[in-house]
């Protein structure tokens, strides 16, 4: 299934990982500018244009 | 810069400032407990929410928030209940459980939110964390 947000594609499975120094979720620090970043470096989309810079949107899931 | 207030603290301010006793509670790093007790209809009624922040765009903060059954259909019922209690526009919409709130529109920390451009927000044990840069 590929949804369309603000004419940006996104597809179900997309995801980045984060190494972060905060010690808080990295969606909801600083921006969530390292999230938008990887997005931004991996899949090339902008996920704040998109308008799922969000937990409704993306689970965040801490690695170690 | 990292600031903090301990949920005691916050406990104490809102029921300062509301008169109304309302006991703030962490879940976890993005979800917090409110309970407080509401008169409504002549008759008082405790009231417990869990709230989850899904996104921060300063002062636009989007949160879940979960009432129970009853509470989330007296939420779905257009806020109609709680709408009065509420400064004006601090509820930007509710859809699906998922409210965007608009911190600038609480009236008596309009002038002090603006000064601050918060970053984030997290939630420990003991206490509400906020990364703020100053504008």
């Amino acid at each position: 299934m590929r949804t369309q947000f603000n004419g940006i594609r996104i597809e179900p499975g997309m995801s980045v990982e984060v190494v972060t120094l905060n010690y808080g979720n990295p969606l909801l620090t600083n921006g969530a500018q390292e999230v938008i970043s990887a997005f931004k470096r991996i899949y090339d989309i902008d996920i704040k244009r998109a308008g799922i810079c969000s937990q409704a949107y993306l689970d965040v899931e801490k690695l170690g | 810069m990292h600031l903090t207030l301990p949920f005691t603290e916050l406990n104490t301010i809102v029921q300062q400032k509301t008169n109304q006793p309302v006991e703030f509670g962490f879940v976890s790093d993005d979800t917090i407990s409110i309970a407080y007790k509401m008169n409504l209809l002549l008759k008082t009624v405790n009231i417990n929410a869990t709230v989850q922040v899904l996104s921060v765009d300063w002062p636009h903060v989007e949160a879940k928030i979960d009432m129970g059954s009853a509470g989330n259909l007296l939420l779905q019922g257009g806020l109609g209940v709680f709408g009065g209690m509420l400064p004006e526009g601090l509820i930007e919409s509710f859809t699906d459980g998922i409210a965007e709130i608009n911190l600038a529109r609480i009236p008596k920390l309009e002038k002090t939110l603006s000064m601050f451009d918060v970053k984030g927000i997290a939630f420990s044990p003991e206490q509400l964390g906020l990364e703020v840069g100053m504008k």
